[in-house]
């Protein structure tokens, strides 16, 4: 769970476009028809198949196996797409917040100040991400180099444009609180 | 009733795979693998998922989908 400072409000959280879950749903949805295409084409092109006595009962035997199957894949989504969910950042107003999900028991946080952000690049690859308005965004750190990255995220030119907005408006404080001491 | 999976020379694996108690006995470990990943899931979804609508939405989308699949293996061993 997020615990924010005092004062610090989330502007925005920026997560991975609908897209990726979308490709895994569709990939998964062919492997959870898999059995079942399988299971009619060999019954009816396999003539030693024909021999199989399909009755009522291997229809009940196969029907068990196959509910179980899709309950597996049914699992496997929920867990892909936990690791979708929980890939996020909380832009606040004080800090960017990485949260990267690597599978159920990796979890990665970065803290950014943004008086530490030297460059931030959103890069749009290709005709679906452009035309679906996703891509990967860029945050480098002064001194240390240090980069952090969120592949195929939803509305980058956006989350682009608010970590500039805040990382002036954080120089600006530090400004004034040198220039008043 | 056994079904006659193959007229003749039937495999030993099949042939057990067809008896209703061993089935049981695969859907009962399958059902516990599944809780152990429902545990799982659910403590991601209440530690980390900020209280979001979408993570009650795909809670209780998920346990009615397994819901299915589990009472559909159970009606087949049922039927069987």
């Amino acid at each position: 769970m997020l615990k924010l400072d005092k004062d610090e409000k989330i502007i925005l959280d920026v997560r991975k476009h609908w897209f990726v879950i979308l490709t895994d749903a569709i990939m998964m949805f062919v492997v959870a028809l898999l059995p079942a295409i399988i299971f009619l084409v060999a019954v009816k092109y396999l003539p030693r198949l024909q021999t199989v006595n399909i009755g009522n009962d291997l229809i009940y035997l196969f029907s068990f196996f196959y509910s179980i199957w899709l309950l597996g894949i049914w699992t496997a989504f929920f867990v892909r797409w936990t690791d979708y969910y929980l890939d996020v950042w909380y832009i606040t107003s004080t800090r960017i917040v990485a949260i990267n999900q690597k599978g159920m028991f990796r979890r990665e946080i970065i803290d950014l100040r943004y008086e530490k952000i030297q460059d931030t690049t959103v890069e749009l690859n290709g005709v679906i991400p452009t035309l679906l308005n996703f891509g990967t965004i860029h945050v480098q750190t002064a001194g240390d180099g240090r980069e952090i990255i969120l592949r195929r995220a939803r509305n980058p030119e956006e989350a682009k444009k608010i970590i500039l907005l805040q990382h002036a408006i954080s120089l600006e404080r530090n400004n004034l609180s040198t220039t008043s001491v | 009733m056994q079904p006659n999976l193959l007229n003749n020379n039937v495999s030993p694996i099949l042939e057990a795979l067809t008896r209703p108690e061993v089935l049981r006995g695969i859907l009962i470990f399958f059902v516990f693998v599944f809780f152990i990943m429902s545990v799982i899931l659910v403590f991601h979804w209440h530690r980390y998922g900020m209280k979001a609508r979408a993570i009650v939405t795909a809670e209780i989308i998920f346990f009615i989908g397994a819901l299915v699949f589990i009472l559909a293996a159970a009606f087949s061993i049922f039927l069987f």
